[in-house]
């Protein structure tokens, strides 16, 4: 179960890393013109979005990783731009960055960057809280430990285990079609992964909880409205 | 837990077969996020168009605000630096007026005639650039302070970004810092507006690295396919 719980949460922390305060259009003043507008035409694919974009935060570290070992050194983050970021992540101080703590740091600083008195992320309870509790069965009960932070009435419905990026989050980040589409395949591969890992009693009990699957109705995750009067307006 | 200390195990032990790579990779850095250039790059230029934008000509009344060293890099992705490369710079003034006919119109009485508003500067051979500008201050609707940067090269823009101040409480509230990206690039549009230390005028200094994408040589070549 413990191997089971700590493959789940390599699955997440992407996903964690990627629950950022909404970055949809704020009060827009005089001098704001749209995101990457102005002349866009004449510096096509110079400067950021062309080699960042696309990228979770952790993957833009990775790839300072020069020896491959899967953990980020000080000596390799080769970008002093960067050291700042690495000394507030680097929890323990050991002078490595290893995925949890980018992700851990990635999820405190979207709480703590988010608008105050604005819409509720309601989303990552830090790394810790996924697989941290008892054993409580993913689809029944009331989600523990997953949206743990300030949930607020907008509180998430826990997502399916391995779901890279749940709706909310694919509705919140606004993501393109062609995005949806690869993102769509990738989970796809997952899931077949997930398959071949898990005997199939696991892999009930993952989408069921311990008590299997429910006698009445489906799966919680499949029924039930969600709420989501209260959505951010988007434009 | 287990499987963790097992990881970093594993991971020591295959070190030293991996340490070449990392010994002869080229230093790599992230590309400086592209941000909008706004409504107000100046539509007239000032006579006066060099690096000091507290002292208009020879004027003997500075630009009010904190005095700011703004100076940095221009830099390729693998670190080297990018000369004869020329930066522009643009900002508000300590009353929130642009060198902008549209801002400035209505602000005639507002505005610090005293301030450049904009500056050049080429870079030599060390990518290096240096301002003396005052510290930014929110503009309505803009609550994250900023300076507005474009890079060319010749008559080729490769880049139009803003400087943000790190750690200010309006960047969190604002849309152009919002929409820049991910926490990482946030780290690329900020920098330290530090004192400097034992100065009377209670002087600022920040140092802004910026990285281009790709250097203007491979854009030369992606051209064709862009336009």
């Amino acid at each position: 179960m413990k191997r089971l719980l700590f493959s789940m949460a390599v699955c997440i922390a992407p996903t964690m890393a990627l629950a950022q305060p909404p970055g949809g259009p704020g009060s827009r003043g005089g001098e704001q013109g749209g995101p990457r507008g102005g002349n866009r035409g004449m510096q096509n694919g110079f400067g950021g979005p062309g080699r960042n974009a696309g990228q979770s935060p952790i993957e833009k570290l990775m790839q300072f990783d020069a020896n491959g070992d899967g953990v980020l050194s000080e000596d390799e983050l080769s970008d002093p731009r960067l050291q700042n970021l690495f000394k507030r992540a680097d929890a323990n101080g050991d002078g490595t960055l290893t995925q949890y703590e980018m992700a851990a740091m990635f999820t405190n600083q979207s709480q703590a960057g988010s608008r105050p008195g604005g819409p509720p992320q309601g989303f990552g309870g830090g790394p810790g809280g996924f697989g941290g509790g008892p054993p409580q069965g993913f689809g029944g009960g009331p989600p523990q430990g997953f949206g743990g932070g300030p949930g607020g009435p907008n509180g998430f419905q826990p997502p399916r285990p391995g779901t890279i990026l749940p709706e909310q989050l694919i509705e919140m980040l606004e993501l393109t079609d062609a995005q949806r589409k690869k993102l769509a395949a990738l989970q796809e591969l997952v899931d077949k992964r997930m398959e071949k890992i898990l005997t199939e009693e696991q892999a009930q009990k993952l989408q069921f909880g311990p008590q299997g699957p429910p006698h009445e109705g489906g799966p919680r995750r499949e029924g039930g409205p969600r709420s989501q009067g209260d959505r951010p307006p988007r434009e | 837990m287990h499987l963790i200390s097992r990881r970093r195990a594993l991971a020591a032990g295959s070190l030293s077969l991996w340490t070449t790579k990392g010994l002869f990779a080229e230093q790599l850095m992230l590309p400086t996020p592209r941000l909008t250039e706004g409504p107000f790059y100046p539509d007239h230029l000032p006579l006066d168009q060099d690096n000091d934008l507290i002292v208009i000509k020879d004027s003997t009344t500075p630009a009010v605000g904190e005095i700011t060293h703004f100076t940095g890099r221009i830099l390729s992705r693998s670190g080297s630096p990018i000369r004869n490369a020329t930066i522009e710079i643009w900002q508000c003034d300590a009353n929130a007026v642009y060198l902008h006919s549209a801002d400035s119109n209505g602000k005639k009485d507002q505005q610090d005639k005293h301030f450049q508003g904009y500056g050049k500067f080429e870079t030599a051979s060390d990518g290096g650039y240096r301002f003396r500008t005052i510290k930014p201050v929110p503009y309505p609707g803009r609550p994250a302070p900023h300076i507005h940067i474009k890079v060319s090269a010749g008559d080729r823009e490769l880049l139009t970004t803003q400087c943000m101040i790190r750690g200010h409480e309006g960047n969190s509230r604002d849309g152009v810092f919002r929409s820049a990206g991910d926490v990482v690039d946030h780290e690329l549009i900020q920098a330290d507006f530090k004192k400097v230390p034992d100065s009377k005028l209670d002087e600022y200094s920040a140092v802004f690295d910026i990285v281009l994408g790709r250097t203007p040589d491979d854009r030369q070549i992606e051209r064709p396919r862009n336009s």
